[in-house]
């Protein structure tokens, strides 16, 4: 009877936590809606201004005359969706190998690995831009796709996860089984961690679709701009319409919210799964 | 339910090798962009980075219709953006554009390495000189004018804009000509500033750190001389800038131009004056649009001053630097550049369309007077030229920081101003 | 049943342990061969080229001058603001990271509860922050911490406390930025965390509850041990995030006395707004190594609490 009572009180007590960082977490995104949604006189309103306008369509109608909306949003689905594969496949194979196969130098390597997160991204900038435009790559997606085929990050990731998650006797029955290592990877692996590899791939997706620093350098000609990139030249220096930019924004960051879903079933699946085929 | 999983993980790889098969046609569409235009056929094709907000659309459309054989590749990308790819190409040594805008910030970096551009001045830029506003011409050539980097574009005359009726609130003067009388110099300013905040409780500006650029601007030498010594200490003009300023500690806001508080600032009249250029004007109708009809412009204390202004220039490693230099001196012909002022553009930087109907009746009903373009011109006019050097900006801002501190309370103005010289100095000689 | 099979095994391994460990060296390579060839390619050629580039004086445009370890030098003996910038990096990752663990941890022990309903909406709710853009983020940030019509002074005011000026006080912009830190970082790791927990079989929790524990012991006991392969990956990769924080001071604002200059911010300005790309890469290479430093530490403390 108690204890009814004060699990009642405790669940209570979850929902509210959860329900306030939710709105804490959202608010500027929906402030986003909002700013983009009035007349750009509204970022500055005191107390700030809360309810959306009705302005959202003629503001996106703005950033349809100054940018290829469609087309930009297109290059970086392309861009982000192939480094997403890409990453989730390399990043795998190699997390698998540092975890579950014993060889040589295998530490060392998996040391160095960490420490090339460690490297300040700023730093290659030009002598990468030099690589690049030695290889022809400048205006090519090849240029923004290639350098971040694989990451420290996912092969990290993956390696503690396998780690955690695959039993080795799992491994060694289909060893015992002259399962070749690939197959193991591919076919027993992989299954079971499905929520570790949809929680890269929205990472991966989202920090590729995000990023600028590195395209803004390589990707100059119109037509291999990525939204993020189109998205900075709506920025004037005279005045900054930042009704338009954050209605534009706000656009951009619905795409990458699909993927959340689409990924969002993957989270956790996983194990449960995988136990009931073992 | 799995079968859809699959259905949705197999679109998703379908879109994708899609993808990749359109980057390669994307590729193959977008590669004749740089450089490699001369050996295919006739035609020549100019790349041409700039920023946006020059307004030169129509303008290239034109200029390729009526010269076959020339195409104009514009690429635009943000203002801090065009700067730092610019530089990274030329120090890369490939893939820099035919033509590419340069903001005065930046331009004494560019200067000193004049290698890394053609010279106009090979190409016929001495007849240019008597077109543009002298101190634009000085800013783009070298000490004994040998070197052109490149073709003025416009100019950021300042002038001030005030609230007329907090000014009549504090008793204050409210017709332009008068309010430029009453505050022909900084300290009249600045004691109307005391009388503005005791009457009304208003401030006068937004902070020290604009009001101190504002008076700097106005003379030479600022922080180094011409052979790139570092004077920042002896200056006259940067002590008699920096003085006013922290004397005007008590009549200023506090509030950094660049925040989201400047814009709530100016619609709640916190502050009552705004040094401003011509396309500053739009950030107040933007910010505070419920304070239509309440402003009025008039000349800064002490005259002009130059805010914001470029250049096209031609990089080295550009084929096709004659074709190039015919499209940039046409785009900014006195014509051309009226006509760009015309849809909304920036101010000329050449004085013989001054006198223009379009100019000298330029009028905005958000502002009370209705001869903007006149005051602009004359402020245009006034602007004398000084040398920077590369390290201007980096100065500019240790001291503007320091100005900061002081406001904020958390420096005296001794040790503001010695923490920003023993810094300077620091990153000079490094 | 099951031992007998394992016993089984072991002999077989034994008999092949030879071939095996020859064919797992051989994939084993393989397999982690793309990244060291990209990274061959991608991040040991900018490597060297900054170690180089870190022993000249070059202003990029102009020619370069080897002047040794000049800028070493400098950066110990002439460059308080360096070491300044490492004493705020430390403050604000110290203020940002500690509780922004401890919250993802505790939102994804929630959010992995069997009786919660709406799971996929608290989810994307916390996941929103990390993809918010930065240009949102910094205009609401900088709204709510202004220091004259901020809703957070507001607020203060309202309570009867005295204004805070964020922007010009040390403690002011620290606990800005670190709260800005937070809050678009504490979703990222929920998000991690909560991939984690579905490695650890409900079995275990089940029966734990039939021997009376109750949630906050499953924590403690369950949960927290069995994850720690993921703790271990988020503390290193916060510790690195954190000591490369450049996005928010930027967007913040450094102030007057470059309270919020961060070491990554620092060597930015550095090398593309006053262009001593050669002091630049000093610092690159500065960083790397403190970076190193400190997660070593972190290491030796995480492995001091592994054995107690």
């Amino acid at each position: 009877m108690n204890e009814v009572g004060q699990n009642k009180f405790g669940i209570t007590l979850v929902y509210l936590f959860l329900i306030i960082v939710t709105l804490v977490s959202i608010f500027p995104f929906y402030w986003m809606f909002v700013v983009g949604s009035n007349d750009t006189s509204a970022i500055n309103q005191f107390p700030p201004a809360v309810i959306p306008g009705n302005s959202f369509i003629e503001n996106m109608q703005k950033v349809f005359e100054r940018i290829d909306f469609i087309g930009v949003m297109m290059n970086s689905l392309i861009i982000s969706g192939s480094v997403t594969l890409s990453v989730l496949f390399f990043s795998s194979l190699a997390g698998y190998a540092f975890s579950k196969l014993t060889f040589k130098g295998r530490d060392a390597a998996f040391v160095f690995v960490i420490a090339t997160m460690m490297i300040p991204p700023q730093l290659g900038l030009i002598p990468n831009f030099m690589l690049i435009s030695w290889l022809g790559w400048i205006d090519s997606f090849s240029a923004v796709i290639v350098p971040s085929m694989v990451s420290a990050f996912g092969v990290f990731w993956m390696r503690q996860y396998i780690g955690s998650s695959v039993p080795y006797e799992l491994i060694e029955a289909a060893r015992v089984d002259g399962c070749s290592h690939f197959r193991i990877f591919w076919s027993i692996v992989l299954p079971i961690i499905r929520p570790a590899l949809a929680t890269l791939g929205i990472f991966t997706f989202m920090m590729t679709w995000n990023d600028f620093l590195w395209p803004l350098v390589v990707l100059k000609d119109k037509s291999v701009h990525t939204i993020q990139i189109a998205l900075r030249t709506l920025n004037d220096v005279y005045s900054t319409d930042y009704s338009m930019i954050l209605a534009g924004t706000f656009m951009a960051t619905v795409p990458i919210l699909i993927v959340f879903l689409i990924f969002n079933k993957q989270f956790i699946a996983g194990l449960t799964e995988g136990a009931t085929k073992n | 339910m799995r079968e859809l999983k699959r259905m949705k993980m197999g679109a998703l790889v379908g879109v994708t090798v899609m993808g990749m098969a359109l980057a390669g046609c994307a590729d193959t569409g977008s590669s004749n962009g740089n450089n490699e235009s001369g050996n295919n056929s006739e035609d020549v094709e100019l790349t041409m980075w700039l920023w946006p907000g020059f307004g030169l659309e129509n303008l290239l459309k034109e200029y390729e219709e009526n010269n076959p054989g020339i195409k104009v590749n514009l690429q635009e990308a943000e203002y801090a953006d065009i700067h730092q790819n610019l530089i990274t190409a030329l120090a890369a040594g490939s893939g820099a554009p035919d033509i590419s805008g340069i903001d005065e910030g930046y331009l004494d970096r560019f200067m000193e390495n004049p290698d890394h551009f053609h010279n106009l001045m090979d190409l016929g830029g001495e007849e240019l000189k008597d077109q543009y506003l002298d101190f634009k011409w000085q800013q783009g050539t070298n000490a004994d004018e040998s070197f052109l980097i490149g073709v003025p574009t416009d100019v950021g005359p300042m002038v001030m804009a005030y609230r007329a009726d907090i000014f009549e609130e504090a008793g204050l003067p409210t017709d332009p000509d008068e309010v430029a009388e009453k505050m022909g110099t900084w300290e009249e300013y600045i004691e109307a500033g005391k009388q503005l905040q005791e009457e009304t409780g208003s401030f006068m500006f937004n902070n020290l750190s604009d009001l101190y650029t504002a008076i700097l601007e106005q003379g030479s030498p600022q922080y180094f001389e011409d052979d790139g010594t570092f004077i920042a200490g002896e200056s006259e003009r940067n002590q008699y800038a920096w003085d006013l300023a922290t004397s005007a500690v008590d009549i200023s806001a506090g509030i950094d131009r660049s925040t989201t508080e400047w814009g709530a600032g100016v619609a709640a009249g916190e502050f009552a004056t705004v040094f401003l250029p011509p396309w500053m004007l739009q950030n107040i109708k933007n910010d505070a649009p419920d304070t239509s009809g309440l402003w009025n412009i008039t000349n800064m204390p002490e005259g002009s001053g130059n805010f914001g202004g470029s250049f096209l220039s031609i990089p080295s490693e550009s084929d096709h630097p004659e074709e190039a230099y015919d499209l940039v001196t046409w785009l900014m012909a006195p014509e051309q550049q009226l006509r760009i002022f015309e849809e909304n553009g920036p101010f000329p930087s050449t004085p013989e369309v001054y006198d223009d109907p379009a100019i000298q009746e330029l009028q905005d009903d958000f502002f009370l007077r209705d001869d903007l373009g006149a005051l602009y011109a004359e402020a245009a006019e006034e602007i004398v030229y000084g040398y920077k050097g590369s390290l201007h900006e980096p100065v500019g801002t240790l001291f503007r920081d320091a100005l900061q501190t002081i406001e904020d309370g958390t420096n005296s103005k001794e040790e503001a101003w010695n923490g920003a010289m023993e810094e300077a100095e620091r990153q000079i000689n490094r | 049943m099951t031992n007998n099979i394992a016993v089984k095994q072991e002999k077989r391994n034994k008999v092949k342990v030879y071939n095996q460990k020859k064919t797992d060296r051989n994939t084993g390579w393989l397999f982690i061969s793309p990244f060291f060839i990209l990274f061959g390619i991608f991040g040991v050629f900018p490597l060297i080229f900054t170690a180089f580039l870190s022993l000249h004086r070059w202003d990029i445009l102009g020619t370069r001058e080897f002047i040794g370890f000049e800028n070493y030098i400098n950066l110990f003996v002439n460059d308080p603001l360096f070491w300044k910038t490492l004493g705020n990096t430390i403050s604000i990752w110290l203020m940002s990271t500690i509780p922004q663990l401890i919250i993802a941890l505790m939102i994804a022990f929630f959010l992995n509860q069997a009786f919660l309903k709406g799971k996929t909406l608290f989810r994307l709710g916390i996941f929103v922050p990390n993809v918010t853009s930065v240009v949102a983020v910094g205009i609401v940030f900088s709204a709510m911490f202004g220091t004259q019509f901020g809703v957070i002074n507001y607020v203060i005011n309202l309570v009867g406390l005295d204004s805070i000026n964020w922007k010009g006080s040390y403690l002011g912009t620290h606990v800005a930025i670190a709260a800005m830190v937070l809050w678009r970082w504490v979703g990222y790791n929920t998000i991690i965390y909560l991939a984690g927990l579905q490695s650890i079989s409900k079995d275990i929790y089940e029966a734990s509850t039939i021997d009376g524990a109750n949630k906050f012991q499953q924590l403690i006991y369950i949960t927290i041990p069995m994850l720690r392969p993921i703790i271990i990956f988020t503390v290193i990769q916060s510790t690195i995030g954190g000591l490369q924080l450049f996005a928010e001071p930027l967007i913040f604002g450094e102030g007057g006395n470059y309270q919020g200059l961060t070491m990554t911010l620092y060597l930015y300005q550095e090398a593309f707004t006053r262009f001593s790309f050669g002091y630049a890469a000093a610092i690159a290479w500065m960083i790397f190594f403190i970076i190193i430093i400190i997660s070593l530490v972190n290491l030796f403390i995480s492995q001091r609490i592994k054995s107690a």
